[in-house]
Order: C-alpha cells, then sequence, then structure tokens
C-alpha cells in the first residue's frame, strides 16, 4: 500500500485530522496510517508516563489506537479528534493502572508522595540500570528528577499535567478529555505543579 | 474560577494557585493584566511566580518518548478496515447485468400485471364500462381510506393521546384517491424490490472486508 510519494500520499500528509477521518471511515488504509504517525508519539508518551512501564504502554498504546480505528465511524466531529484519541488513551490507562493497583490508585488518587524517601519509595516501576535493556531504557527516560516527581503525583494530576505541559493543549480541551469542569482542571493543575515544586527541593 | 478575594487595588497578595495560573498564562485576560500589575511591584509575588515558572520550564522539556519501529505495523494487523468506498458498496445493489436490469424491471412490474389482467376481464363485459368502474373503484378506495382513518382516530382516542388527528383528518381529507392507489402500488412493488435484494445479498460471497498488513 506504501508506494513513493504520489499526489495522494502529498494530499494525505496536508489533511487535517477530520478529513482524515472522513477518508479512513471511506476504507483508506493511507488515513490510518497518518493518523498512527501523527498520534503515536503523544498517545504512547501519555500511557507510558501514566502507566511507567514500557512494555505495558506500547500494549495500551496500541489497545487505545485499536480502540479509535474500530470505532472511528461512532467519532462525534464536533469534538477535536485530538480530544478523542486522548480521552481514550487516557481511560485505557487509568483502567490499567487500577487493575493493576486498586486500592491506592483510586479516583480519590490518595498515594502521593511528597518526601524524596517517599518518591524513592515509590519507584517500584523504575528498574535499576543492572536489570534487563528494556528496564534500562526505563531507568534511564523516567529517572530524571522532573520524571520521578511527575511520577509521584496521583493519576488524575498526572494526566492534566502531561497533557498541559507535554502536549500544550489548553486548558478547556483537557476538561474535555478528562470529562471535568474547566474549573476542576485548573485546580488539578496547579495542585500537581505545587506538589511538584516541594517534590524537587527535596530531590535536588 | 470563582475563588477571588484578590482586590488589586488593596495590598493584599493574590493567592497562590492565582499567582501559578498567571505563570501558567491561565487566568482571564483581565486577571491576567491585574496580577501582572501586582507583581511588578510585589517582591515576594514575583518571586513565587518565578518558582512556578521554573516547573513549568521543567514540565515544558519533558520529551515524548517512541514507541517500538514496529507499532504502526502491530496496530495495522489488530485493525479490520473495511478498505471497499461507500459509493462501490451501493453500486454493488444494483443489477451488474442486462438482465439483472430486466429483472429487477419485471419484479417491479409484476404486481401490476394481475390488476391490468382483471381490469382486462372486468371491461369485455358489455355491463362494465371505464367510467363505470373508475367511480366504483375510487369509491372503494375512498371508503377504504376512510375505514383507516377512523380506525387510528378510534385507536388514539382510546390511548388517550389525541393532540395531532385533527392534522391527521385535514391531511387525510385533501389525498385524492389515485394517490391512495399509486402508494398502496408502491408498497407492494417495494415489498417485492427489497425480497429481491435480500435473496442476492445473501447470495453474494462478502467481499468487503479485508485484512490490512
Ligand atoms: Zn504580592
Amino acid at each position: 500500500m506504501r508506494s513513493g510519494p504520489s499526489m495522494s500520499n502529498v494530499a494525505t500528509i496536508a489533511a487535517t485530522d477530520s478529513e482524515l477521518v472522513v477518508r479512513a471511515r471511506s476504507g483508506s488504509e493511507a488515513a490510518y496510517r497518518e493518523l498512527l504517525a501523527r498520534y503515536q508519539r503523544p498517545v504512547f508518551s501519555l500511557v507510558y508516563r501514566m502507566v511507567r512501564n514500557r512494555e505495558q504502554a506500547e500494549d495500551l498504546a496500541q489497545e487505545t489506537f485499536v480502540k479509535v480505528f474500530q470505532n472511528i465511524t461512532r467519532y462525534d466531529p464536533k469534538y477535536k479528534f485530538s480530544s478523542w484519541i486522548f480521552k481514550i488513551a487516557n481511560n485505557v490507562a487509568l483502567d490499567a493502572l487500577r487493575r493493576r493497583n486498586p486500592v491506592t490508585i483510586s479516583l480519590d488518587g490518595a498515594a502521593h508522595a511528597e518526601t524524596a524517601e517517599q518518591v524513592e519509595a515509590s519507584r517500584t516501576d523504575v528498574a535499576s540500570e543492572d536489570a534487563n535493556p528494556l528496564e534500562a531504557l526505563e531507568a534511564r527516560q523516567l529517572g530524571g528528577a522532573i520524571e520521578q516527581a511527575v511520577g509521584t503525583l496521583r493519576p488524575e494530576y498526572r494526566t492534566a499535567i502531561l497533557l498541559r505541559h507535554v502536549e500544550g493543549r489548553p486548558y478547556e480541551e483537557i476538561a474535555e478529555i478528562m470529562d471535568v469542569p474547566l474549573g476542576t482542571v485548573k485546580t488539578y493543575i496547579h495542585r500537581a505543579r505545587s506538589e511538584l515544586r516541594g517534590t524537587l527541593a527535596h530531590l535536588r | 474560577m470563582t475563588r477571588g478575594g484578590f482586590v488589586p487595588e488593596s495590598r493584599m497578595h493574590p493567592p497562590q494557585w492565582m499567582l501559578d495560573l498567571f505563570a501558567d498564562g491561565a487566568l482571564a485576560p483581565r486577571e491576567q493584566v491585574e496580577v501582572e500589575a501586582h507583581v511588578a511591584s510585589c517582591p515576594h509575588c514575583a518571586a513565587e511566580v518565578d518558582a512556578s515558572r521554573m516547573v513549568i520550564g521543567a514540565l515544558s522539556e519533558m520529551p515524548r518518548f517512541e514507541p517500538a519501529p514496529g507499532f504502526p505495523d502491530a496496530v495495522m494487523a489488530r485493525v479490520q478496515i473495511d478498505t471497499v468506498p461507500w459509493a462501490v458498496r451501493a453500486r454493488r445493489w444494483l443489477p451488474q447485468t442486462r438482465r439483472g436490469w430486466a429483472l429487477v424491471i419485471g419484479a417491479l412490474t409484476a404486481p401490476l400485471v394481475p390488476v391490468v389482467v382483471l381490469l382486462a376481464w372486468l371491461l369485455s363485459h358489455p355491463m362494465v364500462t371505464v367510467s363505470g368502474l373508475w367511480y366504483w373503484g375510487t369509491g372503494h378506495v375512498r371508503d377504504t381510506a376512510w375505514n383507516v382513518v377512523a380506525g387510528v382516530i378510534a385507536a388514539a382516542i382510546e390511548r388517550g393521546n389525541v393532540g395531532w388527528v385533527p392534522e391527521l383528518i385535514a391531511v387525510a381529507a385533501r389525498i385524492p384517491p389515485v394517490v391512495l392507489l399509486v402508494a398502496a402500488g408502491t408498497v407492494v412493488a417495494l415489498t417485492f424490490a427489497s425480497g429481491w435484494s435480500l435473496n442476492r445479498l445473501l447470495r453474494t460471497p462478502s467481499g468487503g472486508v479485508a485484512h490490512a498488513h
């Protein structure tokens, strides 16, 4: 299906998300692949930082795209495609976290560390360098101070802060993605940054 | 956000959440201007804003991660794509050959044959005239139509929902019997056509779903 750059390939690259969805619905594999190219890194990054395990994040990111593509006829174009795909990715990640740790990771998000010791104790998924290569890669990728600090945030704070500062999404869109009022998003983000300030001060 | 208590004219410091949202440019335009004016003349709040900006800076430098190289293929292998566009699928429902078209037209006109035969037989009698037959036929159709309307009204009254009845009566009274006859013929023809289509669909092997690799 993928040959050299033809006019239709150029048109696919220049198309908006909505146009790609229309083409995907009519069976264009090129449109599906372009949506993948646009969103695989944002979706994988969000899910990876939520579950903090590379292998699981690959599976969950795949699951996100499969859900999105299989339900593409149900996508409502009055919402942004990015909002829809991030919403599904976030729900997939939250479900995985609940399955993994149903007690500490509730919707209330009781588990969050504030001191450096608590941060260290919470690093259950970030392996040390002497483990297998994948875990070593994880340790390198998520081992920095800011990554560790973000890893200690409760899930809903983490989602909001990642969408805001890694994906650069406006507060209104984050509210749509997380299905909460705008004021709640502002509270999540402010409290998350406030916690991060404390955690980073301890880690430094 | 309505957690305000910040009055710009006073010496009060804006609350921390407000300074933090200010650092992210997330306040309403008027609040943004007010806090900016305060921060410019208050070292305490300026330090708060700087601390927020430092966190925001660190967060904004977090990179995006790349999934494994085979990621797109792995996704596409799990997705069933209907690669046949809608227009092509619609065309498949239409007859492909002249014989097919003849069959469709035949199926659509077949219900009319007994009617025509009946009319011819009736008109072959010397007592039966075209105008007489028309008068008798339209009378019957009108009676039947009224019976249907009356039945519907009775049912509606029984169920207590009668708001739309006067409207229905007004509409029904205006329908000429010829239209009712044509409508009945169309219903019969459509029944035949859908039966034929269903039969054809069930005989056609489904080729519309393909695995993408
Ligand atoms: Zn101040």
